[in-house]
């Protein structure tokens, strides 16, 4: 299990994590999904012991990753900048991680090689970039991790190795009880992998649930009333976003569906449907209250 | 889950060589051309035979300069290549990121680029001692010793490199902040000094050597470098290298730099890197550090163009003036490193507050040399604080370093220096014409030994004049008297450095020569050799006349002879029986006699029984 409790970074005076928290349980695979600038670079790398927190606690299993190698030995992490040396083959670079992975598994990266199809006595720097992201996953999954921290891992790769990588990884977590924790604003590709989701948004992680209950608890319900204007709403449901074209809202509410629409019959619509909300319309509608609503633009 | 420790990784190690490895090849290279491969050049040339203690001398007096500069040089591009990942946001993250601690990082790093260096030093000097021995001349002193040095030089070189590096998150700033270093304090002292000169009355720093010079490690290692060889009789028979202990305490030196980098790698923000100063407390010391650095050398340079050839030293006007330019220098190099700091031009609205406590100090700097804070300007010792005092007066028929040590002539170079202080306003008066003065001027350096052991040291360069002699409180009467005093007077006789026990010296012979001149133009010249009882009947009648006074009174302001009909010289050997260092390599000379000194004078007109001597030995024609 990863947890980050109260963490607080600052970069010349701006609080770039501002008392983070977050539980990632063992063997989930823990999106974590936020707009740009808030923070989830910043805590990955204080997860992988790049960056020492100011104040707050990070452990794996209840041990402080920092300065700690035998914790790191057991975390493998592709950040969205992964580092290589520029005269390096794939092989040397498999060389590098063999000698610094004491689980490193160098029958899983010859068996690796089909996936990934890539020449290793190739010079990394002269890969694409979407070649090098594969370099990085072929390397990282050999590594055997208990943890696997990924930062927009599947940027610039094709659709079909997306697949392939994310099959791979739920084969680990599968297989091995790989606790994973991806940042990405990739979130329908998010929604078919993930099974907790967090949301962060400057510095701070303002929800974390599993993604069946994160998407249990925001409905959209589409209304339509006799009325040009719609009766009062119950005043105990809590509306996160109406929108209305003509006598149909839409209306997305916090709470559970079946509650809620039993609720809504007391305002007699003619016509009431709930449909499950995709985490991209929970993203946007849970940052609402945080300034991060998706506002009309008008040309 | 424990926590382990891990402080080495050959994977690392190996990598790290293997990235560099066009670098090693590089300084592998320079060094086998400039020991095996010199050495076999110079051995196999028939027309130079070179015996085992020239050779050696060879080895270490031209190789160690080079050993010098090839670790000062190497010793930074080796920190760079193995620490550049500290200066790439990317590469640092990624290292970081591995399970090894930030020892294991920075022992690995520093240790791969050591190997690099000490292998190449070693085969190279390997190599050197084969060919040395393949040509009968192996020297396993030289070669031994060469090595040490080398691998010391490097300890320190590298070490420091690389503390440059830890230190910066940028890797041009490394080699900058590297060189700027190396010289910096040796730069500022020699910049103080310049500024002190300019502006404290009876400052000279010219003279004396740097006092920051171990701060400053290739001038004082350069310095240091010393090889002789070692005698038995006439031949040489090997080598001696001096200094060893500077070396040692460099190498050590180098431990604790290496130390100090790895407790600040520790504490090191991996967020820090791309930026020019990469630890936090030391951003400060860099911008302020570049602000003082910028205001003592533009500023000066800038003054030295404005005002040096419109206005002169000691001036309120020069004065302020400086300062002006050293504030605009010193806020130069406040901003551009804030720049550098912040990575914007924005700057100037947020830091004005710095701008104004570095312009404040350097004017609080600027003030307090002239206006003499600490009393420099006034000290003159107690007469009784005084052991000893070295005159150098050089003016009109006076010229040459002189030795005090009587009371009398204390106290009268103590009249002389109080006269010189009190007279500060008329020389600075003098020294702001533009117009160059057409007076006389004289030179006086005065240094104290005192009773503390210390040595207190003033400078003056004066300008005089006649018509203020008889005035008894002007420099110009209490230098002449200075210049008239017993000991001066003999030591301008018989030369500055004639042992004080006169009387127990055996005269042994001399030497006399005397041009002459017809018009003012040479004409031709005769000299003799004088024996034993020549000599000692020279040096009797030269005794008579400086008991008598019958010597050339000093003056000031005598004119150059132009009119000289001859210039007579004499040099009379001596042997002091006191002196048992000089009497144990005393070399035979004439006959039977020994000598182990000599002392050389001018046979003025005024010497009338020592010309009536020289005449009576008829060995050349006298006038």
């Amino acid at each position: 299990m990863i947890e980050v409790r109260s963490v607080v970074k600052t970069f010349d005076g701006f609080a770039a994590l501002d008392g983070a928290t977050l539980t990632v349980p063992k063997g989930a695979i823990y999106g974590l999904v936020g707009p740009n600038g808030a923070g989830k670079t910043t805590l990955l790398r204080h997860l992988t012991g790049v960056y020492r927190q100011d104040s707050g606690e990070i452990t794996f299993e209840g041990v402080p990753v920092w300065e700690n190698a035998y914790v790191k030995a057991c975390i493998a992490s592709i950040p969205d900048d992964w580092h290589y040396f520029m005269q390096s083959s794939v092989r040397d670079m498999m060389k590098f991680y063999r000698g610094l992975y004491p689980h490193f598994d160098a029958g899983r990266y010859e068996k690796l090689k089909g996936v990934f199809n890539i020449d290793e006595r190739h010079a990394v720097r002269r890969l694409s970039k979407g070649q090098q992201k594969q370099v990085a996953f072929w390397l990282a999954l050999c590594c055997m991790p208990d943890y696997l921290l990924l930062d927009e891992p599947v940027d610039g790769l094709d659709p079909v190795m997306r697949r392939q990588v994310w099959s791979l990884v739920m084969q680990d977590v599968a297989e091995n009880g790989t606790t994973v924790l991806v940042s990405s604003h990739n979130l329908r590709e998010l929604e078919d992998v993930c099974d907790h989701v967090g949301v962060m948004n400057r510095g701070k992680v303002l929800l974390e649930r599993s993604l069946s209950e994160l998407q249990d608890n925001t409905v959209k319900i589409q209304l339509a009333f006799d009325s040009e204007e719609p009766p009062q709403l119950p005043a105990e449901l809590t509306v996160l976003h109406h929108s209305r074209v003509g006598r149909l809202h839409t209306i997305i509410f916090r709470g559970r569906a079946d509650y809620i629409t039993e609720r809504l019959k007391i305002c007699s619509p003619v016509f009431m449907e709930a449909i499950p909300l995709t985490l991209e319309e929970i993203f946007i509608y849970e940052l609402g209250g945080e300034d991060y609503a998706v506002r009309d633009i008008v040309l | 889950m424990r926590s382990v420790t891990s402080y080495f990784n050959r994977e690392l190690l190996r990598g790290a060589l293997q990235r560099t490895w066009p670098l090693w090849a590089a300084y592998t290279l320079i060094w086998l051309l400039l020991l095996p491969v010199t050495l076999f050049i110079r051995l196999s040339d028939r027309h130079i035979v070179y015996s085992r203690p020239t050779l050696s001398y060879e080895l270490l007096n031209t190789g160690l300069p080079s050993g010098v500069m090839m670790a000062a040089v190497f010793g930074i591009f080796f920190a760079m290549a193995m620490f550049a990942y500290l200066t790439n946001p990317r590469a640092t993250n990624g290292m970081h990121a591995m399970p090894i601690r930030r020892e294991g990082l920075f022992l690995t790093h520093y240790l791969a680029g050591l190997f690099c260096q000490v292998v190449t030093l070693l085969v190279s000097f390997a190599l050197a001692a084969l060919v040395t021995a393949a040509f009968g001349v192996f020297d396993g002193y030289a070669v031994g010793m060469g090595l040490l040095l080398c691998v010391l030089l490097v300890l320190f070189f590298y070490s420091f490199g690389v503390l440059c590096m830890v230190c910066v998150g940028q890797i041009l700033a490394g080699a900058v902040f590297y060189g700027i270093l190396n010289f910096l304090f040796v730069g500022m002292e020699a910049l103080l000094r310049s500024f002190a000169g300019n502006f404290l009355y009876g400052y000279d720093g010219r003279s004396s050597a740097f006092s920051t010079a171990p701060l400053s490690p290739p001038v004082e290692i350069a310095s240091s470098l010393s090889v002789s060889y070692v005698y038995d009789g006439i031949d040489p028979i090997g080598v001696r290298v001096f200094h060893l202990g500077t070396f040692a305490a460099y190498a050590a030196a180098g431990l604790v730099l290496a130390a100090l980098a790895l407790l600040l790698y520790r504490k090191r923000r991996s967020e820090m890197t791309g930026n020019t100063v990469a630890i936090g407390w030391l951003r400060p010391v860099f911008k302020y550090g570049v602000a003082l650095c910028s205001a003592f050398s533009l500023g000066q340079l800038l003054s030295y163009f404005v005002f040096e050839l419109t206005d002169s030293t000691y001036t309120a006007g020069a004065l302020i003036g400086t300062i002006a330019c050293m504030i605009f220098a010193g806020l130069i190099g406040y901003y551009a490193a804030e720049m550098l700091l912040k990575k914007s031009f924005r700057v100037f609205k947020t830091s004005w507050k710095g701008a104004l406590a570095t312009s404040a100090v350097l004017i609080l700097i600027g003030l307090s040399f002239p206006l003499d804070l600490t009393g420099y300007q006034t000290r003159v010792p107690e007469q009784s604080d005084i052991v000893s005092a070295t005159v150098d007066l050089y003016g009109g028929n006076v010229s040459g370093s002189f030795n005090l040590s009587g009371q009398e002539s204390i106290a009268l170079l103590r009249d002389a220096h109080c006269a010189v202080i009190t007279d500060k306003a008329r020389q600075t008066e003098y020294n702001r014409r533009y117009v160059p003065f057409d007076g006389d001027t004289c030179t006086l350096r005065i240094t104290y030994e005192l009773a503390d052991g210390t040595e207190l040291f003033r400078s003056y360069d004066l300008s005089i004049d006649e018509a203020l002699l008889s005035d008894p409180s002007s420099p110009e009467s209490a230098l002449t008297k200075l210049a008239n005093c017993t000991e001066i007077t003999r030591a301008r006789v018989l030369g500055g450095w004639v042992p004080d026990n006169l009387e127990e010296l055996r005269i042994t012979g001399g030497y006399l020569n005397c041009s002459y001149y017809s018009d003012g133009k040479y004409s031709h010249s005769q000299e003799a050799e004088l024996n034993a009882a020549q000599a000692n009947s020279a040096f009797t009648a030269l005794m008579q006349d400086c008991a008598a006074g019958s010597i050339e009174s000093a003056d000031l302001f005598a004119a150059e002879e132009d009119d000289c009909e001859y210039y007579l010289s004499l040099e009379l050997w001596y042997f002091d029986p006191s002196d048992s260092e000089a009497r144990a390599s005393a070399t035979k000379h004439t006959g039977e006699e020994l000598y182990n000194g000599s002392f050389y004078l001018r046979v003025t007109p005024d010497m009338v029984s020592t010309l009536r001597a020289l005449r009576g030995l008829n060995l050349i024609e006298l006038p």
